[in-house]
This record gives C-alpha cells, sequence and structure tokens, in this order.
C-alpha cells in the first residue's frame, strides 16, 4: 500500500472508505457498479448518482459499487501491475460485474467512458461483448441525444431512474436466479417493456443519402410523480478527502419553470415537483445528522422559485445556527429572502446570470430577468457591505449582433458606478464578467440554430478583453475549440460515432478540464472518419429530421417551434407558475398547475 | 478537554492530515459532542491534533484534543459512527498541546530484507537523500534517531523524531531501499507515541491523575 502512495496522488480516490458506505458483504445475486466517467472529487458530488446506488443497495440479494476515471499517475500504476480497472468498495474488475452503468452528465465525459471500459479490458463496443462480459448501460441528462454513443452502450436509460430501474434491476434479479440470463433475450424484454430505455441495436437506423436521421423508435423520458414519496436517500456517502460539493445536499424540487430558451436543463427536467417544505426540512435534517456535515446546500435548478422556501427557512435557519451549519442557497435571489438570511451569514459575492447584454436579446432567449431586478438587488446589497460580483453572460446566442456584445460592457459599467453611489464600506468594488459560448443544444427552442463560428466568437472576445482591459474588471471567457466539440458531443448522431473512438485512441480524456483537453485529437479523428463538422453545427430547417427527435422528453416539437419563432421576435413566455403555456405535458397529467406543482397525477 | 487516542489504518492511512481533520470534525458532529467552537469570523470546531503521519503510514497511536465533557462511554459514542480505518482507542482527561508535547514515535517498518540493514542508521554520521521538490536533499538525521531494532529479516522497529525537526519514516525506508537495492512493496506502522521516553498513554495518565 505504501508504494502506491509513493506514486500516486490522493489514493484514497481509487479505495474509498466513506462513512455511510451500504454493507457490501450482504448474500447478493446482482451486482451492479456505478461509474461517472470524470475523477473521483467531480463523480462523488453527483447528486443522481448518489440516489440510484442507494436505491440499487436498497434492493434485496444486490450490491451496488462505484468507479470513477483514474488520473495519469493511477492509470500507469494499474499498467504497470497489470492490474485492471476495479470498483472501490470491494476491488472487483469491472467486467465482473452484471451491470457497469456510467452517469452522462455531459458530453465531455464521453472520451473517459472509453479510457474506463478500455483500462477495465472491456471491449468498447456493444458488438464485441459477448455472454462474459456485463451489460454495459448509460443514464444522466446526456441520454436524451443518444446517438454519438449508440454503438457503445448496451442500453440507454432515458429520464429519471428511481422506479423503473429498481424495477430492472428486479426483473434481472428473477430472470437470473430462475433460468440464467441471456443478453440478447434480456435485452430485448427490456426494449418490450420500458418505453423509458433505448436499445439501439435492435433499432436500425433511417438514412438520408449518407445522413443518418432516426431510428424507428419512440423512447419516452421517465418522470418521477411526487418527490415526496420517490425514492430519496436519507443519508449520503461522507468521504475523508475534499469533493467539488463537500457537503449535505437536499433537492427541494425537479424541474424549472421559467423555460430560458437556451437552456436544456429548463426542458428535459419538466414540469416542477416540489417537496413539501415539512419533508424537505426533515430531510435536511436527517442527512445532517447522519452525516456530520456542517455545510448544507438547498439544491434546485432555481432555488428562489421554491413555493415553500419562507416556511422552510423559518425552521432551517434556526437549526443551523443551533448545530454550527452553514447554510447554501445556490441559484437564489437576493430579494426572495428579504435581507433576513442575508445578514446573518458572510458577505461573500454575488452572483447574477443576466446572459446577454441587452433587454432585447434577453427577451429573445427569455431570461426574465430585467436591469431593474439587477440594479434593485444589488442597491439593497451594496448598501448592506457585499462588494464583490460576478456577472455571467454568454456569447454567439441567436440574434446576437455588436450591440448586444456592447450592452455586456455597459452594463458593467453600470454596476460599478452604482456601487460608488451606494457603498457604505471602503473597500473597492471586485467585478468580474465571465463570458461563456452558447451551444444550441437538442431539446431547447434553439435546437435549429447554428453554432457560432470561430471568427465571430474570437473577435466579440477580444473586444471585451479589450473594453475591460482598462476597466478593472476581470473578464473570463471560454475557448472556443472546446465549445464546438460540446456542440459536436451534443448534436452529433450515429456518425459521429466512430470519430469520439478514434479521438481516446488519439489521445483524448478528461476532455472537461481545460489542462487536458487537447482539440488536435478530435481535430485528427474527424479527419480519420470523414466527418464534416459543419454538418453538425449549422443551422438546420424547421422540418428537417433531427438526429434526437425519436426521444420523447415529453415537451412537443410544435411547441419548441413555436417558442423558436417567438424568439425571433423578441417576444417571451411567462413562467409555467403564471399559466399553463402548452408544451404538452399537460395532456399526460404532468404539469405545474396541478395542486401547486406540488402532485402529478 | 478530553484527549482521544485512535488508530489510522487501512484506507484511512490514505487520508492526507487536513483531509482527515476534517473527517473527524464530521465524526464528531455524527457523535452527538457538545464541542466548543472557536470565537470569530469563521467559527470552527477545537481541535488540536498529535503531529501528522506521512501518507500511507498506518497508525495505532494518534491523538486529538478537544474541548468537550469528559464521559467513560465517548469511546463507544464515537466508534459506533466512525468510518473505516478509524478506531478509537482510550480517552484521557487532561490539557495538553499535543503536536508541541509528543516529538517521538516508534514504526514498524516491514519489506524485504530491512531487518539486515537497519542498524546502519544508528551511525552517528547517518545522511539521508530524499527528492523535495523535485530537489534531491542530503541531510544528516542521525539526532533525530533514537533506536533502531532488527525483529527478523524484513521487519525492524525504529524510533524517530516527530513534530519539529522530524524524520518521516517513509522517506528513511525508501532511502534504505534504493541504496540496498532492495525491491517491492514496504509498509510502516506507527506503533507508539512518546514524549520524550515516556510513552504517550503513560504520560497523559501522569497528567490525568494531577
Amino acid at each position: 500500500m505504501t508504494k502506491l502512495t509513493d506514486r500516486v496522488q490522493k489514493p484514497y480516490r481509487y479505495f474509498g472508505g466513506e462513512y455511510n458506505t451500504p454493507d457490501m458483504n450482504k448474500p447478493c445475486d446482482v451486482r451492479f457498479c456505478m461509474c461517472v466517467a470524470d475523477s473521483y472529487e467531480v463523480g462523488m458530488s453527483n447528486l443522481g448518482v448518489r440516489i440510484l446506488y442507494y436505491l440499487f443497495n436498497s434492493i434485496d440479494k444486490v450490491v451496488c459499487e462505484r468507479c470513477y476515471a483514474p488520473f495519469a499517475d493511477y492509470e500507469n500504476y494499474l499498467k504497470e501491475n497489470n492490474l485492471p480497472l476495479a470498483s472501490l468498495e470491494t476491488q472487483t474488475p469491472l467486467k465482473d460485474f452484471d451491470f457497469v452503468g456510467f452517469s452522462l452528465q455531459y458530453e465531455m465525459c464521453y472520451s473517459n467512458v472509453f479510457h474506463m471500459l478500455t483500462l477495465a479490458n472491456i471491449p468498447v463496443t456493444a458488438e464485441e461483448r459477448g455472454e462474459e462480459f456485463p451489460f454495459i448501460v448509460a443514464g444522466g441528462p446526456c441520454t436524451v441525444n443518444p446517438e454519438p454513443m449508440y454503438k457503445y452502450f448496451d442500453f440507454f436509460f432515458v429520464g429519471e431512474g428511481e422506479t423503473p430501474w429498481k424495477e430492472i434491476i428486479e426483473d434481472y434479479k428473477r430472470q437470473k436466479s430462475e433460468h440464467g440470463v441471456k443478453k440478447s433475450d434480456f435485452l430485448r424484454y427490456l426494449d418490450e417493456k420500458y418505453s423509458c430505455i433505448y436499445v439501439p441495436s435492435l433499432h436500425e437506423a433511417v438514412y438520408d443519402g449518407d445522413r443518418v436521421k432516426i431510428p424507428q423508435t419512440a423512447v419516452w423520458r421517465n418522470i418521477e410523480k411526487d418527490m415526496n414519496t420517490t425514492f430519496t436517500p436519507t443519508t449520503q456517502l461522507v468521504p475523508s478527502m475534499e469533493i467539488v460539493h463537500d457537503r449535505a445536499v437536499a433537492e427541494l424540487f425537479r424541474g424549472c419553470a421559467n423555460g430560458c430558451r437556451f437552456c436544456q436543463a429548463g426542458f428535459i427536467y419538466r414540469p416542477v415537483r416540489e417537496r413539501t417544505p415539512d419533508n424537505a426540512f426533515e430531510l435536511c435534517k436527517t442527512l445532517l445528522e447522519s452525516t456530520g456535515y456542517d455545510e448544507l446546500s438547498l439544491n434546485s435548478l432555481s432555488t428562489s422559485d421554491y413555493s415553500g422556501l419562507q416556511p422552510l427557512l423559518a425552521k432551517l435557519i434556526p437549526y443551523a445556527k443551533e448545530h454550527h451549519v452553514q447554510l447554501n442557497l445556490p441559484s437564489l435571489r437576493l430579494d426572495s429572502f428579504k435581507g433576513e438570511f442575508a445578514q446573518g451569514n458572510r458577505k461573500s459575492s454575488l452572483t447574477f446570470a443576466p446572459e446577454a447584454g441587452t433587454q432585447r436579446l434577453r427577451n429573445v432567449i427569455n431570461k426574465n430577468i430585467t436591469e431593474e431586478n439587477i440594479f434593485g438587488t444589488l442597491t439593497e446589497a451594496f448598501k448592506e457591505g457585499y462588494s464583490s460580483v460576478k456577472l455571467y453572460f454568454m456569447l454567439g446566442l441567436p440574434t446576437e449582433t455588436m450591440e448586444d456584445v456592447k450592452g455586456i460592457y455597459e452594463l458593467a459599467c453600470k454596476v460599478k458606478s452604482l456601487y460608488k453611489q451606494t457603498r457604505t464600506s471602503g473597500k473597492g468594488l471586485r467585478l468580474s464578467v465571465s463570458c461563456s459560448t452558447f451551444i444550441p443544444k437538442p431539446f431547447t427552442p434553439f435546437q435549429w440554430c447554428a453554432f457560432a463560428n470561430r471568427e465571430d466568437i474570437e473577435a466579440k472576445q477580444r473586444y471585451l478583453s479589450d473594453a475591460f482591459k482598462q476597466s478593472g474588471v476581470s473578464f473570463a471567457y471560454n475557448d472556443y475549440d472546446s465549445s464546438i466539440m460540446e456542440a459536436v458531443l451534443a448534436r452529433g448522431g450515429r456518425n459521429v460515432a466512430d470519430s469520439l473512438y478514434q479521438a481516446y485512441l488519439n489521445g483524448a480524456r478528461f476532455d472537461a478540464w481545460s489542462e487536458f483537453f487537447d482539440f488536435e485529437h478530435y481535430k485528427q479523428a474527424f479527419e480519420q472518419c470523414g466527418v464534416d463538422v459543419n454538418e453538425i453545427i449549422r443551422s438546420y430547417d424547421l422540418d428537417e429530421t433531427l438526429p434526437w427527435d425519436f426521444i420523447d422528453i415529453g415537451v412537443t416539437k410544435a411547441y419548441f417551434k413555436s417558442e423558436y419563432l417567438k424568439a425571433m421576435n423578441a417576444t417571451t413566455t411567462p413562467s409555467c407558475n403564471k399559466q399553463c403555456n402548452g408544451c404538452g405535458l399537460k395532456k399526460h397529467g404532468y404539469c405545474a398547475e396541478f395542486e401547486g406543482n406540488r402532485k402529478l397525477r | 478537554m478530553v484527549i482521544l487516542k485512535f488508530e489510522k489504518t487501512g484506507t484511512a492511512a490514505l487520508v492526507s492530515h487536513v483531509d482527515n481533520l476534517r473527517a473527524i470534525t464530521y465524526l464528531f458532529n455524527r457523535a452527538g459532542l457538545n464541542v466548543e467552537y472557536s470565537q470569530g469570523f469563521n467559527p470552527h470546531m477545537e481541535l488540536g491534533f498529535s503531529s501528522p503521519v506521512a501518507l500511507g503510514v498506518e497508525s495505532l497511536s494518534e491523538y486529538v484534543s478537544v474541548k468537550t465533557d469528559y464521559s467513560d462511554n465517548l469511546i463507544d459514542r464515537l466508534n459506533a459512527v466512525s468510518h473505516k480505518g478509524i478506531r478509537f482507542t482510550r480517552i484521557f482527561n487532561a490539557e495538553v498541546n499535543l503536536a508541541a508535547t509528543l516529538n517521538r514515535a516508534t514504526y514498524r517498518i516491514e519489506a524485504e530484507g530491512i531487518g539486515d540493514v537497519i542498524c546502519e542508521i544508528s551511525h552517528p554520521m547517518f545522511t539521508i537523500c530524499y527528492q523535495e521538490k523535485g530537489e534531491w536533499v542530503t541531510k544528516n538525521v542521525a539526532s533525530r534517531i533514537f533506536n533502531a531494532e532488527k525483529i527478523n529479516s524484513n521487519t525492524a522497529l525504529v524510533t524517530l523524531a516527530i513534530g519539529n525537526d522530524n524524520l518521516r519514516p517513509d522517506r528513511l525506508v525508501t532511502h534504505l531501499m534504493r541504496t540496498h537495492d532492495l525491491s517491492g512493496d514496504y509498509r510502516i506502522t506507527k506503533l507508539q507515541a512518546y514524549f520524550n521516553d515516556t510513552p504517550a498513554d503513560e504520560y497523559l495518565t501522569l497528567l490525568q491523575s494531577k
């Protein structure tokens, strides 16, 4: 063991031993290995993985373990000692599990999937994997467009997993004990029984010339109905090393009512389903007591929209004070708690995401935040002594002109002069502006839009960089290469699949980490495999079939079209909390209108 | 003030000192310990640890001081909620700065052939070479070595300085393995901490009775 510590940084990453690890020695018939194709620190912070991990381990005779992508030092250690990649808990090689599941949280992790399978001595394509290998499966938000990875997974699970996954594992366990499981039979069984499962090998693609259109199947995104009764772990693993989100995390609600047109999460997690404030408070309490964490984060896509925020905070704030717990409320607007909460805490920095520099463009993207909102909140905050502000924007949004880009600079200048007028301390303002590059994602009204070209984005980045140089504002932006890669991975169809594995062979891994990402690996792979990137990032006709059209997330294509047309006219759509906008979920009984968001029928 | 003795073995030995501090804080929270917090801008649990062990070194003799009330069942309460590799073994009702007081430790070293070469470290001019931030450093460490004993060919016991002017046992072992061409894995276990010649447990018991 000691030799390892001489060679490998933070070896705890690969062995675990976290508090609250379930019983790994119970009698078991089914073994599942839950993988995140990123580092331990990132993977351990994911809430979805956490839920399924405890769900699987709660099933009789089922054991679920974990595995994360190793860095180069441990990769070399494994290779030199001829060891296959293994699970943390019992150091079982991945190929000895019944299922190896990858949570695809973002597209840039795809190369690490190949990396992990290769280190585990498992063939990467489903076709090459015989009966002796486990089912290699994928879930998570990226499965709304599974096609770029279609040949590498035996099946994809689309949507929220709590209810169907339990059934799938029970089915497998029963069949295995009764007559053993033949992989191809079980895949056919899954394909017939579960509408949220996509088995690519059973569905031929339809070709339009040499362009792959869609497989002939419809896959329905699973939506859990009631957050108060759906499986929720009442505890979480407590690692002995620091991870990205090293705190207790309670999910307040799923979905988001705002309908920002650039935001994929705003559509693929619809509709809003809230926990009751009592349920949320009990969850917070048991999480804190069972983990010993001294920090709690209330999680959701937009915490300030939570209808039970006031009653929850009324109980939670005194509890936190008494138990020395620091509360974190990400995605929270300052005006939604009227100062009472802010004053009790450290005056850390305030973050706003206006996303666009002018009101016109904010209307296009349906980001319902006005300058009055921002300046109203900032005036209050500056009076209370806040002196650090972060502003987030996107470049390359549909219909964007230089006027909108100038608007970013002007908005920052207005924040500076507001601070001069209202500040109460002698401290100078720390203002930082970050501009990411907009990526038109599937299942958004902008799915038909082109990804901006390099000259356009780099000119805008240069303009802002020059403008901010003399102003004392720190300015950061995303590298174009990584953005275009994300666009290709998100929008591609079956035609990019080969090039992704080729890029791994060329050396790609940890692409989400700027220090490891190298666009050359992909550029070469596209050439080697004859992939035309421009064909993927171009704008699409509204009537064109898109590679992800066969996935039904519940929001209709007609709704996306109408939202797209409204966007082009800079017309906004109100929040689902104000009115039903007819996105299509209502006809399935899924809509915020029912019982004040809380329950679905 | 209460002093708790604990073991840090298995995967817990892969946890750095700073991370261990955080993990122990969470452990005390889980046990519902009523601990005194520091005053000031960023209140935190006031804990005092004995000098850190190097990453990968297992220990049967770690100590932490905590401002809480003494109770006999504290050990059981803590062990009921402790994570893998951490086990509390003794409790003392004493007030002491552990890091400043405990200044020696005995380690068991296991590596093929290590017992046969261990006597050389008792030489008054004994120096070791090790890499620090990519640079090779040579240092006379004789004053930091208090005892060396062969148990068998593959096992030795050494007593080294801890705290200020310490000698890391992993550096000593890798130096010996390199210079004598010993290959294979090695394992180090901290068996006992001392205040000068007095074993820590004995010293803390004495403090307690005062």
